[in-house]
């Protein structure tokens, strides 16, 4: 095991830990997580991926950082506006732990590309904030065998589930894209900033838990909680034989993008 | 296909004004050769016709591109389009004022030249079977590509310090050539991700190299990375002032491996660090599809024939990839123009040029071969050969080549129309890749080739023209190695060699997996014994026909080739005598062998007996290259060899060069008539061996003596001015040990004294020279390194760890890591504190299933064995 001392010492609260020790820090050291949209759920995803050493971070996102991002998107500052939102993350993470490699995929993850991006990960976490990009992140992690966690927030609710190969995925569960605007979102709904930090957090330790290889993954359930009465509940699924994409008899057999908008945020 | 970069119109329109400069004399030549060269543009030989070289990334352009460009060439009366090596594009043949409306037209079609020559990113290069090929991991063009893009839109792409080769291989096979590029890649899957196996530093032309293992496996991502850190790399160390030293493996030879690594690294950390650079792929565009033609049955034995000599099924069966030979890779406007036209009925992705200068079509559907048969037929492609008449390389080589010594084209025509009538089973040639170049250069990629062959100058009482044979190069990840010197040939002999040659083989071939492989066993001495044959040149009045190149109207000469390069020439001077110091060594230990077998072994080992010294391993480093760098001194024709000394000596070893001014004076120049003088005369007497290994000695001390002294400045006139030179600026300046005074000194009082008793020191002398010229650097200063002391006493790691005045829970967490790493039953001893320390760490190990053995206390602290559970 090598450990550098400033490793042992920046780690050790994990290796301590029965269930992670030495050989688990290991495997945090080397796997390779990509944070699919670096804002809500992203920021905190990252902030505590970095801070438990994931060995490689991958950061993908198209915008830069604006005013209004400042509320729950917890990696960036306020001295970060109008920076990407991809560089603005690389900068906080560097300096939370310099052991961290970052990849900076900076533009839209579309079907031509996200074959050939999640394919140097182990992991991949959906932070995105519309519904073809989920639909898109679900798709290319099913056909590629990439596992995956899905996380999504609105005013005081998330959910959250994982996807490993084999298992329920995103698709079995909701099938296609809503049409457009017949779901709000965040912007129209409006969402309380500290979710984004309890969803993302669950999102993270589903990761870890992941590359370790220990404990019970939400594979086959959903979690679901409302924060306003602070309920949690939890939803068992089970794999779709008639799904799209992971079923007998799958429709979707090559990456496209699900026809809906984006999130109208800024309209 | 790549992107061409925004700020590549401006350039086309001051390149354009610079013309008219240039012409009217407001710029100088060489200011405006500085800017034309890297825009893709050389002077052909024939002063004032030039040829423009367009970029295909990995051999890639569209059928309308190709149209275009053939229009191009025939509104601007360009002789051919020429396809290089390098999977590029060349119009040849054009006035220098039509290429600024060259350029223009080109770029209008998303065609550049930039880069095209000059100290440049080079085309880069891409396997040509990428994409459809059964082996690949994945199709790598489009990384290849991107990676265009991104390089090509950085100005200090054209300004390195000399050329910088990207190649990317689509598997294994390496068939695009990565380890024999500046930079290579060969596509890897690990653990489900893409990325490359990257090479650094390979490089053909004259003192080749197989490139360095730069990363065993890099994830795609990290791509453009490594290229810019390589660029970086080579910007920063590689040798701006002697182009012949400049290309990056010479950074290799200059610092050594290990250090160049490490550059590289450090480079590449803080270029990792700046901002996101991803690389932005796209695939081949589809377009739509077009409407096919009518499918035309393809019948007959000719049809057949052509079937299986020139197609082949693609990864998807439906498909059919099509080798179209072209001849010497020149292609006349029209036939080029109906080709494109023709395949523009089967989509964008259908072109590919090949390193061996012919295109390979790929995705045509098998009901359309016969469509492409009947053309390639009717516009007299030359389908019905045997591929062996089509697959030979040449460069162009002094038919149009400023710094060809040789016509390789002609010498090709003339081996082609041999074999072609020869009666040889030329189909079972059909992958043997053979590489002819004009000069030591690598245009023709002769170090790479199955065999090679290269142009050099012999020398009878008047020199004539000749090549270097060269063969058993083999590619392929981890196997790459260059074509190594076999023997040489005169240029009239050349193809009455090969015939003789290819018969031998073909009759040896069932032996045999890989021609590399007959090479090894039988096929290099063939080769000699061939050569054996033809070592007799006649002399001019017998034979007036050896004493003209293939090809040529005039008697040989090396009269108006290239521009002259002082710092070259230095380098030309000091290899002289480098190479003499290695032949005289080499000799000396010939001279031993004839000697009775108990004395013999004494000599042979003189190397060795300096184990532990510097020379030793000098020394070792000449024997081992004797054998190929110099194999006519193995045969122990001495004689024949001192005739040709001076011209092959420099070829070898004057550096890569697309100007190879020592070849301006191949008399050996009249700074080495002291060689001619002092050398020569001993080799052609034949004497004792007793007298001769004297004489080797005296000439050790001359040639190690004189070698560096032009680094001093310092050029000696006369014989004596060499021992006092090398006293005073070496010996007295405290390069040299005093106690090598004695034998300069006894050198220049009396050639004829007894120096054997001396041989350990003139030995060791030879040495220190050459250890000093290594250490060189480029201001021509000699750094002395000091002795490295490699003994690092490893201890290995005892399972015993001290762990006292380590706080808890950190003591906790050190033990977990060093029993991670233990067996289960291994023990492990630990030193602890008492206190806090031994009230809680033997009670968490024992909680995580380890099993307390005993715990036993020792004044303050306590000794506690651990066995991992």
């Amino acid at each position: 095991m090598n450990f550098t001392e400033n490793q042992i010492e920046r780690y050790s609260r994990h290796i301590i830990l029965q269930e992670v020790g030495p050989e688990g820090q290991k495997k945090i050291n080397n796997a390779k997580v990509l944070v699919a949209g670096v804002g809500g759920l992203g920021s905190p995803v990252a902030l505590y991926l970095a801070a438990a050493g994931v060995g490689t971070i991958g950061l993908a996102d198209n915008d830069v950082v604006d005013m209004t991002n400042l509320q729950r998107q917890v990696i960036h500052f306020t001295s970060d506006l109008d920076k990407h939102k991809v560089e603005s993350a690389a900068d906080k993470i560097s300096a939370l732990n310099p052991d961290v490699e970052i990849r900076m995929h900076k533009g839209f993850l579309n079907p031509e590309n996200i074959a050939g991006i999640i394919s140097g990960y182990d992991f991949i976490i959906d932070g995105t904030d519309n519904f073809p990009s989920k639909f898109l992140i679900n798709d290319a992690c099913v056909l590629n065998g990439k596992a995956f966690s899905h996380g999504g927030i609105l005013r005081f609710e998330g959910q959250t589930m994982t996807y490993t190969p084999g298992n329920t995925c995103y698709r079995c569960v909701f099938g296609y894209a809503p049409p457009k605007n017949a779901v709000p979102s965040c912007s129209q709904a409006g969402v309380l900033g500290s979710i984004a930090g309890m969803l993302g957090t669950i999102q993270a330790t589903e990761a870890i838990k992941y590359i370790i290889g220990k404990g019970r993954l939400l594979t086959n359930r959903m979690l679901t909680f409302n924060a306003f009465n602070m309920n949690f509940g939890e939803v068992n699924l089970s794999a779709n034989s008639d799904c799209p994409v992971c079923g007998s008899n799958p429709v979707i057999t090559k990456l496209e993008m699900d026809e809906q908008p984006v999130c109208d945020l800024k309209q | 296909m790549y992107t061409i970069p925004p700020q590549l119109k401006q350039e086309i329109n001051e390149y354009k004004r610079l013309i008219d400069d240039y012409r009217s004399g407001r710029v100088e030549p060489v200011k405006f050769k500085s800017i034309r060269v890297p825009m893709g543009i050389y002077e052909q030989r024939e002063n004032d016709t030039y040829m423009v070289r367009i970029r295909c990334t990995g051999g890639f352009i569209t059928p309308f591109q190709l149209r275009q460009t053939a229009r191009i060439a025939r509104e601007h009366n360009a002789g051919y389009i020429h396809i290089t090596t390098r999977q590029e594009l060349q119009l040849q043949d054009v006035a220098l004022e039509n290429t600024g409306k060259i350029l223009e037209q080109l770029h209008e079609n998303g065609l550049s030249s930039r880069g095209g020559g000059g100290n440049t990113v080079r085309n880069i290069m891409a396997s040509v079977d990428s994409g459809i090929s059964a082996d690949e991991p994945f199709d790598v063009l489009p990384y290849a590509v991107a990676l265009t893009d991104k390089l090509t839109a950085e100005p200090d792409s054209w300004l390195l310090p000399r050329k910088f080769k990207i190649s990317f291989s689509s598997s294994d096979r390496d068939n695009a050539y990565a380890a024999f590029n500046d930079l290579g890649f060969i596509a890897k899957i690990k653990d489900g991700e893409r990325g490359f196996k990257v090479y650094l530093g390979g490089s053909l032309g004259v003192k080749p190299m197989t490139g360095h293992v730069l990363f065993e496996f890099l994830p795609a991502y990290y791509l453009f990375y490594v290229a810019e850190a390589a660029k970086k790399l080579f910007s920063r160390y590689g040798n701006r002032r002697n182009r012949h030293r400049a290309r990056l493996r010479f950074v290799f030879y200059k610092y050594g491996k290990e250090k160049v690594i490490e550059y590289f690294h450090a480079i590449y950390s803080q270029v990792k660090t700046a901002s996101g650079q991803d690389l932005l792929l796209r695939d081949p565009v589809p377009g739509p599809a077009p409407a096919k033609p009518v499918p035309v049955l393809g019948e007959g034995p000719d049809y057949e024939l052509w079937k299986t000599r020139y197609v082949k099924q693609q990864r998807d069966p439906a498909l059919y990839s099509i080798l179209i030979p072209v001849s010497k890779g020149n292609l006349d406007a029209d036939r080029c123009e109906a080709l494109a036209m023709l395949l523009e009925n089967f989509g964008e992705d259908t072109i590919r040029f090949t390193m061996r200068q012919n295109i390979r079509l790929r995705n045509i559907p098998a009901p359309y071969l016969g469509n492409i048969h009947m053309f390639l037929k009717e516009t007299g492609f030359a389908t019905q050969k045997a591929n062996i008449l089509n697959s030979m390389v040449a460069c162009n080589g002094a038919d149009t080549c400023r710094l060809g010594i040789c016509q390789s084209k002609s010498a090709m025509e003339k081996i082609l129309a041999g074999l072609e009538n020869s009666g040889l089973d030329l189909d079972g040639l059909k992958d043997l890749n053979i590489n002819i170049s004009g000069c030591p250069n690598s245009c023709g990629q002769q170090s790479a080739a199955d065999l090679g062959f290269y142009g050099k100058v012999g020398r009878t009482d008047r020199i004539y023209p000749a090549y270097a044979i060269v063969a058993g190069a083999r590619s392929g990840d981890g196997i790459s190695r260059l074509a190594r010197h076999v023997d040489e040939i005169s240029a009239r002999d050349l193809p009455r060699f090969l015939k003789e040659f290819l018969e031998i083989y073909l009759s040896r071939k069932s032996k045999y997996d890989t021609f590399s492989g007959y090479i090894d066993s039988e096929g290099e001495n063939d080769i000699r014994r061939i050569c054996d044959k033809f070592r007799d040149i006649p002399g001019f009045d017998e034979d007036k026909n050896y004493y003209y190149d293939w090809g040529a109207d005039n008697i040989f000469s090396l009269s108006g080739r290239g521009d002259g390069q002082c710092s070259a020439g230095l380098f030309d001077m000091i290899d002289f005598d480098l190479q003499n110091i290695k032949r005289y060594i080499d000799e000396f230990n010939t001279i031993d062998h004839s000697l009775p077998a108990g004395k013999a072994r004494e000599e042979i080992n003189v190397a060795n007996s300096y184990a532990g010294s510097g020379f030793a391993f000098y020394g070792r480093k000449f024997f081992q290259n004797a054998g190929s760098v110099n194999p006519m001194q193995a045969n122990g024709d001495i004689g024949r060899w001192s005739n040709n000394d001076h011209t092959s000596g420099k070829n070898r070893d004057s550096g890569e060069s697309e100007s190879n001014d020592n070849l301006n004076s191949p008399e050996g120049s009249h700074d080495r008539s002291l060689a001619n003088e002092n050398g020569k005369n001993g080799y052609r007497q034949k004497e004792l061996p007793g007298s001769r290994e004297n004489e080797l000695l005296y000439q050790i001390i001359f040639s190690a003596s004189r070698m560096l002294l032009i680094t001093r400045g310092f050029e000696p006139k006369a014989t004596r001015e060499v021992f006092d030179g090398f006293s005073d600026k070496f010996i007295g300046a405290g390069l040299a040990d005093e106690k090598f005074r004695r034998v300069v000194t006894m050198a220049r009082d009396d050639k004829a004294a007894d120096f054997t008793k001396f041989r350990d020191s003139i030995f060791e002398l030879a040495g220190v020279v050459i250890q000093l010229y290594e250490n060189m650097d480029d201001s021509l200063q000699f750094n002395i390194p000091e002795k490295e002391n490699n003994e690092n006493s490893h201890s290995r790691p005892a399972m015993k760890k001290d762990y006292r005045s380590v706080a808890c829970p950190m003591n906790f967490v050190k033990t977990k890591i060093d029993l991670a790493a233990m067996k289960k039953g291994e023990l492990l001893e630990i030193l602890i504190d008492d206190g806090e320390p031994v009230e809680n760490v033997p009670g968490s190990v024992r909680s995580e299933g380890h099993r307390i053995i005993s715990q036993t206390k020792t004044d303050n602290y306590w000794s506690v064995l651990i066995e991992k559970g």
